[in-house]
Parts: structure tokens; sequence; C-alpha cells
């Protein structure tokens, strides 16, 4: 590689606006809020972090854009509305990650796989329709960044679903049931911070591991299916 | 101020409106407001500056802080001359070990064979992501150069597979943090794991002959008229995605391989860890420009440990280089 003018780790959350939502989204900005704090506490791991906030419900939004998180006043708020295509979830991140990792190259930085975290209360529209998309897009040898995908589920979310759309059984959790929703959201919040930090440190560290474990009142989702 | 322009900061709008998504339009992100600005690198070296030489954009400032453990400097810089070459070594702490006060986890060291006049040098990287690397890096250096010692004194052939086999057993049988009953390799790799450079630079009648072998992803190049020629395979080569994966000590290779190669009259050899190599890339840029120029003539110790130091956003790890010239 020529002249490389730094290691970046593309973060896309991708979080569920359906109107189920609605209860959580004030936890969920909350807890994105918290998160852009402690990564202005981190500098030099913020500065390996390109963020990218995705809302999706029968439709997807990118509601912020591979941002260097140290240069941003505020983070843009999920908002709840429409239904819930997991199907127009992957589709945008299919269509979107391979420009983004294309992008980052042209700007002459080293790109490590992308990480996704998906966070969602509900079952699918039509079905299995995702599937293929979602096999397409976690395809390494025809996706460009075809990333590493870590499932939350909450609320209604189906555990076997959940486990289907991460891309390793370690990387699926869903919500003891019984918990309360909102601080399920808030405790997936939690635990994705300290992911962003672990992961972004683990660069430096030779490991470049998405790093994630299990929030607090969650369950593996394959010690549930 | 923003990298982002205000307008296009992730805000383009709703893109679809099917459930199938098939209509979502892919965003392409604006470029940077300061990639519009030439790269430069900036506090070029001269004597009495002593501030970070600055590559693109500068790293974060950070204040080091003291490392828990004893016997690991910040930085070891050395360097001397025999008739047939002169050397420059420094290993630098990097900003990210510096700001969380955790030794270096890098190591090298150089010697003077004295029956044959041959350089001996091991560069290593300790895997960061196990808690002792420091330790492993220094045992494993320790072990290959007196394995490369020892077999010099007695003939000029060197068994490569048995100097990395030595630097694999310090670990295993170290005194403190080796195999204990009823572990594997993998436990004491857990503890100690690194990567290795190891060689020798001979003088012969047609000038310096390198032989170097390695385990991991620390590389080598040699230096000639400003362009670098990489000695081993680039980390990543041909992939699309950057991967920090490794194979380090004490996990033995497959085949111990060891590569020999001719320096140059006018050329200069390198022996780094990542820290180096990975900005580096393959030299074209302004880490490469950096290096041909302060690398043309031997510079002062100290004056090279504060090139390895150089600040560039985003390169946060341990930095190792090891520089030889032919007299």
């Amino acid at each position: 590689m020529p002249d490389v003018r730094g290691h970046l780790l593309p973060i896309y959350v991708l979080a569920d606006e359906s109107g189920s939502m609605m209860d959580q989204m004030k936890e969920l900005n909350n807890g994105l809020a918290s998160l852009h704090e402690a990564l202005l506490g981190e500098p030099m791991t913020a500065a390996k972090v390109r963020f990218s906030i995705m809302g999706f419900s029968h439709d997807v939004v990118l509601r912020l854009h591979l941002a260097d998180l140290r240069t941003e006043s505020q983070l843009p708020a999920l908002v709840d509305r429409g239904t819930t295509s997991y199907s127009a979830a992957f589709q945008a991140l299919l269509t979107q990650i391979p420009v983004d990792v294309n992008h980052l190259k042209t700007q002459r930085y080293a790109v490590h796989r992308p990480a996704v975290f998906f966070l969602s209360d509900g079952k699918p529209d039509h079905d299995d329709r995702w599937r293929p998309i979602h096999q397409s897009l976690t395809d390494r040898q025809r996706t460009l960044g075809a990333p590493n995908i870590i499932a939350c589920g909450i609320g209604a979310a189906d555990p076997s679903t959940i486990l289907s759309v991460a891309t390793q059984p370690d990387y699926a959790f869903v919500a003891i049931a019984g918990v309360d929703i909102g601080q399920s959201v808030a405790k997936f919040c939690t635990a994705l911070t300290k992911s962003v930090i672990a992961s972004g440190r683990s660069m430096t560290e030779g490991s470049a591991e998405l790093r994630f474990d299990k929030p607090e009142g969650f369950s593996m989702a394959i010690d549930v299916v | 101020m923003s990298m982002w322009p205000k307008e296009r900061r992730g805000l383009p709008g709703p893109r679809g409106r099917h459930d199938h998504g098939g209509d979502y339009q892919a965003v392409v992100a604006a470029v940077p407001a300061d990639s519009q600005v030439v790269p430069e690198i900036r506090n070029r070296p001269r004597p009495g500056q002593w501030d970070p030489i600055v590559v693109d954009q500068p790293a974060f400032p950070v204040e080091a802080l003291p490392s828990a453990a004893q016997d690991y400097p910040d930085t070891i810089c050395d360097g001397w001359a025999t008739p047939h070459l002169v050397v420059r070594m420094a290993s630098a702490r990097g900003d990210a070990h510096r700001h969380r006060g955790q030794p270096r986890q890098d190591h090298a060291l150089i010697a003077v064979h004295p029956r044959t006049g041959a350089l001996l040098l091991a560069v290593l990287d300790g895997v960061s992501a196990v808690p002792l690397a420091h330790v492993g890096a220094q045992a494993a250096g320790r072990a290959a150069l007196a394995a490369l010692w020892s077999t010099l004194n007695h003939n000029d052939t060197v068994d490569w597979e048995e100097v990395v086999g030595a630097a694999a057993r310090a670990l295993l049988r170290h005194h403190q943090y080796g195999i204990v009953q009823g572990e594997s390799r993998d436990d004491v790799e857990r503890r100690l794991a690194t990567t290795i450079v190891a060689g020798l630079v001979r003088p012969t009648p047609d000038g310096l002959l390198a032989t170097l072998v390695r385990v991991g992803d620390s590389g080598a190049w040699l230096l000639d008229r400003g362009s670098y020629l990489p000695l081993f395979a680039a980390k990543g080569a041909g992939e699309a995605t950057i991967s920090g994966a490794v194979d380090p000590l004490p996990r033995m290779p497959e085949h111990v391989r060891p590569i020999e190669v001719p320096v140059p009259r006018d050329g200069v050899l390198l022996v780094a860890t990542d820290g180096i190599g990975d900005p580096l890339g393959d030299g074209t840029g302004l880490v490469g420009q950096l290096f041909a120029e302060v690398l043309v003539t031997p510079p002062p110790l100290l004056g090279f440990a504060h090139a390895v130091d150089f600040s560039r956003d985003t390169f946060d790890d341990d930095r190792t280089l090891v520089a030889v010239w032919p007299r």
C-alpha cells in the first residue's frame, strides 16, 4: 500500500426505528450521546474510528456518516417511525459499506473490516426475504468490507433470528425476558461504548479483534434458542 | 476544525421507501476539507529541533505516564561503527502505551560478533493482546542473539531453525512465566507472544551480506536511492481490508526459511516492527520520504530515535527500527 494516512475501523450502528421502539428512543439517543462523550475522552481511540448511524424501519435513513467523533458537536437523533424491514436494513448496508470502504481507501486510509452493531425489538416483516441479502452482505468473497455483525434483540425480537443476523454465535444477544426494555437499551449502549473503545484500542494492539461483552440483562441468543 | 463539511454531516435524508430496501442510494462521503491541503512533514529534523516531527496530521499529544513494569525504558537507542558497517537502533514506546502507562512491548538488540565481524540483530514486537508481551519480546530477543553468537563462535553456517527454536524455547521455559504442568504451548503464547526478525549482516569481499528470518509481521527493507525494496511479503498484501492477526512465537513456523540479500554499497538495510512498517507502507509517501532524508547518512543516535518517534494521526503503536549502512 502506498502512503498510509492512518488505520481506520468503520463502525455502523444499525438501529431499529420502527414504531414499537417509540418508548425506547430516548434511552437509545441518550446512550449514543454517552458513547460520543466517552469517545471524546479517548481521542486516540476516536481517531481510529469512523462512525455511522443508520436508522431502519420500512426504509433506512443514514443519520450519521463516517464521522470522526472528535469533530462532532452532537450526534443526530434516531426517530421512531414505520415497520421493521430487515431486508431494507441489510440492503442499505450492502449498498453503503463497499462505497465507504472504497472512499476511505481512496483517501489513503488502511481500513479494518467494518463492524455493525444491530439492535432490533421486533420480528422482520416479510419473513425470510432478508436472508439472501444478509448472506451477500456477509460474504467476504463477494462484498468489499463484508462486516462483522453484533446483533442484539430486545422486546419481541426472536432469538433464532438474532442468532442468524450475527456473524458468529458469540456476537448474538437477547434481552432476558421480563427485564425493562428501556434498561436493556441503556445496557446495550453501555456495552456498545465499551466495545467501540476496546475495538479501537485493539487495532493498536495488533489483534484488531471486534470485542463485545454481553450487555447486562442480556443472554447469549444461542442459549435461548 | 471539523474534517467534514457541515452540510454533509450525516444528514442525507431518507433514501428509499420500499420494504425491500432496494431503493437505498449509497451516499458518498464528502472529501474532508483538510484533504485538500497537501500533506507535508513539519518540524523537520535539524540541529536543535526536538519538537515531534509531524507527518501530515499530528497524533493527539500525550503526556507519557511511567510504566508499571521495571526495566522497560520508554526509549532505547544504540549505535556504533565497525570497519565494515555503521548501525543505528531505536525502540520507542508508542503513544498508546505512553498514554496508558504501559511498557514498551517492542524491543531490539544489536551486537557485533568478534571472530566474524558480523552484526547480529533481533527486532521484536510483543503481541499487545497478551499481558506479558514486553517480557516475551526481551526473552526471545536475548535467546535469538545468544544462539547466533554461540553458533558463530564455532562455524560460519547458521542453523536458522535452531535460532528461531531457541527464541521459542526461551518463552516456553521462561523461569517465571513459562509452561507449567498441565499447560500447552498456547497458554504460554497467551502470556508471552512476540514476533521476531533475527539475522546477521556479514562482511564479505563483495560487501555486506544480510541473512534474516522472521516469525510474525515485522519487516525488512533495502532503502536504495530513495526506494524501499521489501525483503519479506508485505503485511496484508492484496487484502481489501487489513487485519492484525499474526502467528507469533512460541509458535514455530512449519519451515524456517532465511532470506539472504546483499546490501548495496549506497543502500541501507532496514529492519522494523509494524509500528514503522504500517505508516511506511510501500515507502512512496511522506514517512518514506522522511526516512529517505534522515538516513542518507547515519544520523546521531538521538536524532535517529527522534525520527523514529515521529507523530502522525492514528499511528500510536510502539516503533522499532534498525538501520545498517555499509562502509
